[in-house]
């Protein structure tokens, strides 16, 4: 399950940067990568993809800046 | 006037932070006495430098040893940070580093349109090209003494997201040198992180509305009652403020409208409850504000005064009408959105059917594109996200970004996709797209989603 949740996260932001990530735990938000932008199209691309519900008041800074932490996210909030 | 604001509060408080870098307020005046001097042994105040430089603690002294040399400045664009083509900037070579090694080059493009002291600011190029909004320097103190006076806000740390070179950065940064604040730029590192050693009693957020929303349950976590100041964000969503307010009871929420043509703040809204919240809120003293078919029109003392565009140079004359437009109920005005067809697109202005243009232009490199369209589809927390429908076979997902990413900044890049067969395109009596009735249609899941 994480695995699948894994991959899509990584081409979903693979796509956005147009290049590879170097790992799982990359500060995706780090200069010449993604741009804080880009936050609300991974946010987007959560609900659509996971069905699940973002409210803003379950994000923090750090919830998104890497594939690691926003998978811990997405899993946390499917087995709510 | 620079001279008098830099020698107000020469001490050793800090001022400006970058990831471990602090900057006290005399480090901040030798920095710019160092540049300065540098600057005027080898450079005549006739040239015009292009600041490539995103560490503010760089940015900022250079930005005010320029100024205080009297020469023209001309500020980066996240077009030309982010290396997007830009045909402006073909032949712009001045690069500022920060080893000591300072390199200016005379901008042959615009010094002959400017005058000693101008500094040029870009806007977010909504239309495809960014204009150069052309102000005399002394426009942003000016602004920013006057947004200080009004907001009457207490000392304190506060946090922005923001690139330096944005104008309401450049705002914030005057505003806390003023309030003899600290002002903390970071990326998007974990705030716990830059606050590893002592967290403020109080902190301010300033930023846009991303920013403001992925920082509240650190504040909450933290038990801290924070002050925001909203800077780009004037669109967030009143349900977010709202909410902020009922959770943090002490909080006072700076609802901003601001312009790069005002060199900062025209507006301020400030919200301590959860009663007009949407409201534009008092505009700053010394501005005359008046509303023209519902339009906003300003007359102010730090009003810029031209227009760049290409190598052209275009007089400005007082009052601005700045294309906003506003909703009046009795004693209540609300922004309501721009006069042309722009949108805001969490905090920055898209022009659609030009965006369109641009998408349009961009994918006939791929095969069979009939039609494509843009929408701007309400977001609870974004105030407008975008959609692509494309007329035609279906499209992968993962080729469409990498070509509109070639192209758009990133906020232009929709958030949605979506492909619609050629019979199924709604038109209205006049035989235009009927956007409302795609709009619909996607909000009814009749339109197959790329995922």
């Amino acid at each position: 399950m994480r695995e699948t949740i894994v991959a899509k996260v990584v081409q979903e932001i693979e796509n956005l940067a147009g290049k590879k990530i170097p790992d799982p735990d990359y500060n995706i938000f780090s200069l010449g990568f993604l741009d804080s932008l880009n936050a609300i199209h991974i946010i987007i691309f959560m609900e659509k993809e996971f069905d699940i519900h973002v409210n803003p008041f379950d994000l923090s800074i750090d919830v998104l800046n890497s594939v690691n932490k926003i998978v811990d996210f997405i899993e946390s909030k499917i087995n709510q | 006037m620079i001279e008098k604001i830099l020698n107000i509060s020469i001490d050793n408080t800090p001022f400006l932070k970058y990831r471990n870098d602090v900057m006290t307020r005399r480090d901040f005046v030798s920095e710019v006495e160092r540049i300065y001097s540098s600057l005027r042994k080898q450079y005549q105040c006739s040239e015009t430098v292009y600041i490539a430089e995103e560490n503010p603690l760089h940015f900022y002294p250079i930005l005010f040893a320029l100024w205080l040399s009297d020469m023209k400045v001309v500020f980066p664009t996240k077009f030309t940070i982010l290396k997007k083509s830009i045909p402006l900037y073909a032949s712009q070579i001045a690069t500022l580093q920060n080893n000591n090694l300072i390199n200016f080059a005379a901008n042959t493009h615009y010094s002959p349109l400017l005058f000693d002291g101008d500094t040029v600011v870009f806007s977010s190029g909504s239309t495809g090209i960014p204009k150069g909004i052309v102000h005399d320097k002394n426009s942003f103190f000016l602004n920013a003494k006057s947004t200080t006076n009004f907001l009457k806000a207490p000392r304190g740390e506060s946090l922005t997201f923001l690139k330096p070179y944005l104008v309401s950065a450049l705002s914030h940064t005057l505003v806390h040198w003023l309030n003899r604040s600290t002002l903390h730029f970071a990326d998007y590192e974990k705030i716990s992180e830059i606050f590893c050693s002592s967290l403020p009693k109080r902190l301010n957020l300033v930023g846009s509305p991303i920013h403001i929303i992925s920082s509240i349950k650190f504040m909450e976590a933290h038990g801290l009652a924070p002050y925001y100041f909203l800077s780009s964000g004037d669109m967030i969503a009143d349900g977010i403020v709202d909410r902020i307010l009922q959770k943090f009871s002490q909080t006072v929420f700076y609802k901003v409208y601001g312009l790069a043509e005002v060199a900062g703040r025209l507006f301020i809204n400030t919200i301590t409850k959860s009663e007009h919240i949407s409201d534009i809120g008092m505009h700053l003293p010394d501005a005359e504000v008046s509303f023209f078919n519902e339009e906003v029109v300003v007359e102010a003392p730090y009003l810029f005064y031209g227009y760049i565009r290409g190598q052209k140079y275009k007089k400005i004359s007082s009052p601005f009408y700045t294309g906003d437009k506003v909703l009046q109920t009795g004693s209540r005005t609300i922004l309501v959105g721009r006069k042309n067809d722009e949108v805001k697109v969490a905090g920055n202005k898209v022009s659609l059917k030009f965006l369109e243009n641009r998408i349009v232009t961009t994918l006939k490199q791929l095969d069979d594109i009939e039609a494509g369209f843009v929408l701007a589809i309400a977001h609870p927390y974004f105030g407008n996200i975008l959609a692509l429908v494309l007329a035609g076979k279906t499209y992968d997902k993962k080729s469409l970004v990498k070509l509109l990413k070639k192209e758009l900044a990133t906020h232009e890049i929709p958030h949605l996709f979506y492909t619609i067969s050629p019979d199924q395109i709604p038109y209205t009596q006049s035989m235009k797209i009927d956007r409302s009735a795609l709009c619909n249609m996607i909000e009814r899941g009749e339109l197959k989603e790329l995922i």
